[in-house]
């Protein structure tokens, strides 16, 4: 996915919800390309140069390791802020 | 809907203009605006309006930023820019204390470069000839019958050549003859001494890379009678003008040339052991009959041969005794073995007879290279010493940079940064320090060094790595230690300092003082030493004695006369008090022989005595004492090897009980016997560094008259009236001579020249050795003081003195100072044991003077930690105690 393409597919997915800002978007993928979590790949359309960013294998292990620890941490707000909601009702 | 290449270069530059200056990130955006332009162009926007719409939520955070921010992960640049710029500001903040640094690793640094260029200097000897490894001097060990050997850095005159014709790994040879004594050189009307004149083979210019300016190098030296000068020669005789063709006449010992000039030559580098100033084509020499006659007797010539790359100098010097019996007639008894020496050891390895100029010492050599390693190695153990003993200070830098978010690597590159700069600033410090000390240390030294063949690729290029490498090496300590604190350790206040690293601090001083200690043990044991050879008794009286060196040109009519007429006149003028002709003078070589033994006997034929010339005057003039027998007589004694007088040595080694028995005893060289006459006192013939050697004088013939001296009128103001008779009376008796003249007492302790210069080059170094090693005790004082301010605080709180206070830190370090004298004592010892032993007379070193510098050394270091604690034991304990 090229940048554009990746800050419509999040806008669409979340139905607008969330908006990557694009001022913090590319520097983003600059610095994930530097530690080699994406890769880059360049192809030039006509006077543009479009650049694909695509996870490395790196990249996905550590994608799913952050997807874990997401997880982790919205089941640890849930324990943390559920019963006290429940406590406010009873 | 598509963008026209026009619109998408307007975007693209608009964007470089709005500070977006990084390429890559530049391109993401241009595509992502593109589309963004695109979409809203369908929808029915124009493509200006598109754009600014585009490029709205960019603007609000700032295009330059974003390009900030996209750059700083990629670019390390701006985190060295940020590790030079807290360098530069750590450096500032404490400027005393980086000025410690930076001079004491300045000044290590500047000492081992200034001894490293001089011993590249004496290790460069000869090396500026193409070829100079292939070359070798054939040298000449002459056995007597008796076994005593006369080892010569000369030999005959055809030895090279035979050689050539029978071994085929001798490529190609060159000889000279070198005059010892200064010749007389005239230009039309103008006369001068000249030195350093060399009679050459041919090919001269050829074999040795001197540089001919003018002439051709094969056609220089063809012709009998034509000379090569040097360039300062040129310019004594000619000043300017071409020289070429011109006639010059040559007078020396033997000969009297009229040459003509062929060839200019460069002055020869300082870096070669022959350093001629006239070249003269060995044609004029060698065809003269006499050195035909007696070109297997007289062993006078240097050889220098150039083998065939690949061969082995060993094996052909397997095939020189074969060699020698083939060509060299046996005529004595004697057996001539030759040798080969590489010409580049020549310099610091040869120390034969004959040599062309007194060669440099090896030895001297290795132990300055000892020196300045040494030296270098304790300014940085003191560098890392300082760095570290500032570790408190910075600890709670480092706590709350690591509370930050710094990385351990981080810290590392930045104590790395601060490193390296203060040792480039010591680096450049150094480069100043050596421009400016090293004309004054060498003249002070008095080494005279050329400087313009010095250097080259290799000496520069590993000059570099080495102190890169001590850069690194004491950089990576400081920036370890300096990185490993704990932050909550450092921030709670209780930093538990590495214990080991305390240690290794005490362990570096320890050695620094060790060291100190030692050098200045061992350079006062050098300076008392000098002190004691030269102030020994002679047994003879050298002061107010001038010596005006013979006449080369002997005037016939005054041979066989009683008493030499200059000396007669000088005396007679009242000029001088005595006057005395010698075929020597004390401190000058004597001839040596063996072979003397007591008549009808055959013992200690081996033994080996000096023997020298000398007239009827001589023990007046020196003030020599006999003490038993007779004076040589002039009428009686003739110049013949019949009549000796001798010194106590010769008593004993003649095996005479007591000088009495030896007088009218007769003894016997080679079964011609020889009456003693009398018995003189011991006198030093040479510098206290030798022993006094049996002596045989015998009565002076026309033929050895190589020294007059005479005694001079004690006062000083007459001196100068008497020099100018004495030499009024020279040019009388021998005006075709030249008056050279010295003074006995000044030429006698010129013999410790090389001592003298060796104690104060040592001298200097240990000063510096000690200066150093106080800058490691202060850094090593101020970091335990500042670590125990708050125990000094509770202590005078409790009723603690400022003065109990000082004594107490400085028991601490006089323990580690005396520690350092008790281990440096031994090791001086034997160092000044082992120097000593080259002496024959060798002073005492009193105990005293193994103590006395470490009393100067603690008297030193008490000052300097002083300068600390007296200031910490002065803060008002309230100040140290508050914040706890």
């Amino acid at each position: 996915m090229y940048g554009y393409e990746i800050s419509q597919k999040v806008k669409e997915a979340t139905d607008g919800e969330i908006l990557l800002p694009e001022g913090s978007l590319y520097p983003i993928l600059h610095k994930m390309a530097e530690e080699g979590l994406v890769k880059m790949e360049k192809v030039h359309i006509g006077k543009r140069v479009r650049r694909y960013y695509s996870l490395t294998k790196t990249g996905t292990n550590q994608a799913q390791f952050k997807i874990e620890e997401f997880e982790r941490f919205i089941g640890t707000m849930r324990r943390l802020l559920l019963p006290k909601l429940s406590g406010g009702e009873a | 809907m598509k963008l026209k290449d026009s619109q998408i270069d307007f975007i693209e530059q608009d964007l470089q203009e709005r500070g977006i200056l990084f390429n890559d990130l530049r391109e993401d955006l241009v595509d992502h605006i593109c589309c963004e332009v695109e979409q809203k162009m369908e929808e029915g926007m124009t493509f200006m309006d598109a754009y600014l719409k585009a490029i709205q939520p960019f603007k609000k955070e700032g295009l330059p930023e974003l390009n900030e921010e996209a750059t700083s992960f990629l670019n390390s640049i701006t985190m060295v820019r940020s590790y030079i710029n807290l360098t530069i500001r750590n450096i500032l903040k404490h400027k005393v204390f980086s000025g410690i640094n930076i001079l004491g690793l300045s000044l290590g640094m500047a000492a081992c470069f200034i001894i490293l260029q001089y011993v590249n200097y004496e290790l460069s000897f000869d090396q500026f000839h193409p070829n100079s490894s292939s070359i070798f001097r054939i040298t000449n060990n002459t056995v007597r019958q008796g076994g005593t050997s006369f080892h010569t850095a000369t030999t005959f005159l055809p030895v090279a050549e035979r050689a050539k014709d029978e071994f085929p790994e001798i490529e190609d040879y060159t000889r000279l003859y070198f005059l010892d004594r200064h010749a007389v050189v005239s230009y039309e009307d103008r006369k001068f001494e000249q030195e350093a004149v060399l009679y050459a083979d041919a090919n001269f210019f050829q074999f040795f890379s001197y540089g001919l300016i003018k002439g051709n190098e094969e056609e220089v030296l063809q012709a009998a009678n034509t000379v090569a000068l040097s360039e300062s020669a040129v310019l004594k005789y000619f000043d300017d003008h071409d020289p070429i063709g011109k006639l010059i006449n040559l007078s020396e010992e033997f000969n009297d040339l009229t040459l003509m000039v062929t060839g200019v030559f460069k002055d020869p580098p300082g870096n070669s052991h022959l350093k001629p100033q006239m070249v003269v084509s060995m044609s004029s020499y060698e065809n003269q009959p006499d050195v035909k006659e007696n070109e297997w007797n007289w062993p006078f010539y240097m050889n220098y041969i150039r083998l065939q790359r690949g061969s082995n100098p060993n094996d052909l010097e397997k095939k020189f005794p074969e060699f020698v019996a083939k060509y060299s007639p046996q005529r004595d008894e004697s057996i001539h073995e030759l040798y080969l020496q590489p010409l580049e050891d020549i310099h610091l390895h040869s120390n034969l007879e004959y040599e062309i100029e007194p060669n440099g010492n090896a030895k001297l050599v290795f132990l300055l290279l000892g020196v300045a390693i040494l030296t270098l190695v304790i300014a940085y153990a003191n560098y890392i010493n300082l760095s570290t003993a500032r570790s408190l200070d910075r600890a709670k830098e480092v706590g709350i940079r690591k509370a930050l978010g710094s990385k351990r690597l981080g810290l590392i590159k930045q104590f790395l940064t601060e490193a390296i700069a203060v040792n480039i600033m010591a680096l450049l410090l150094a480069i100043v320090l050596v421009k400016m000390f090293m004309l004054f240390l060498f003249r002070y030294g008095g080494i005279t060094i050329d400087l313009t063949h010095y250097g080259g690729f290799m000496f520069w290029g590993g000059l570099g790595i080495v102190f890169l490498m001590g850069a690194v090496l004491s950089s990576l300590y400081p920036a370890f230690v300096l990185s490993s604190f704990q932050p909550i350790a450092v921030l709670r206040g209780k930093l538990n300092y590495n214990l080991s690293g305390h240690f290794l601090r005490k362990l570096l001083v320890l050695f620094q003082f060790t060291t100190s200690i030692s050098l200045m043990i061992a350079a006062y044991a050098i300076y008392s030493q000098i002190q004691f050879m030269r102030n020994q008794p002679l047994g003879m009286d050298i002061q107010n004695l001038l010596v005006v060196k013979g006449p080369r040109v002997n005037n016939i009519e005054h041979s066989g006369m009683p008493q030499d007429p200059f000396i007669l006149k000088s005396t007679e003028s009242g000029a001088a008090i005595h006057g005395s002709v010698s075929s020597s003078v004390p401190g000058i070589w004597t001839s040596r022989i063996s072979n003397i033994v007591r008549q009808g006997s055959d013992e200690g034929k081996n033994n080996s005595f000096n023997v020298m010339g000398v007239d009827h005057h001589f023990m007046e003039t020196y003030q020599l004492n006999l003490l038993a027998g007779r004076n040589f007589q002039p009428s009686i004694d003739t110049s013949a090897f019949s009549v000796v007088i001798i010194n106590e040595s010769a008593v004993g080694q003649l095996g005479f009980s007591s000088p009495e028995e030896a007088v009218n005893a007769r003894i016997a060289f080679r079964g011609r016997p020889i009456d003693i006459i009398g018995v003189i006192n011991d006198y030093h013939h040479y510098s206290l560094k030798a022993a006094i050697d049996p002596l045989l004088l015998y009565p002076i013939g026309d033929g050895s008259k190589e020294y007059y001296t005479l005694r001079t009128r004690q006062s000083v103001g007459q001196l100068e009236q008497s020099l100018s008779d004495i030499e009024s009376q020279w040019r009388l008796v021998y005006p075709d001579n030249p008056f050279e003249y010295f003074f006995l007492d000044s030429s006698f302790d010129a013999q410790y020249k090389a001592d003298l210069q060796f104690e104060r080059i040592f001298t200097a170094f240990s000063l510096l050795a000690v200066f150093i090693a106080c800058l490691g005790l202060y850094g090593l004082a101020s970091f335990v003081t500042m670590k125990r301010t708050k125990e000094i605080g509770i202590r005078k709180v409790l009723g603690s003195s400022v003065k109990a206070i000082v004594v107490l830190l400085l028991s601490d370090f006089s323990k580690l100072i005396l520690i350092a004298g008790l281990v440096a004592i031994p090791i001086a010892y034997v160092g000044v044991e082992n120097w000593q032993s080259q002496f024959a007379f060798k002073d005492q070193i009193a105990w005293w003077m193994y103590l006395l510098p470490i009393a100067i050394v603690l008297f030193i270091a008490i000052i300097t930690i002083s300068i600390e604690t007296i200031k910490v034991a002065l803060i008002n304990p309230v100040k140290v105690l508050k914040y706890d």
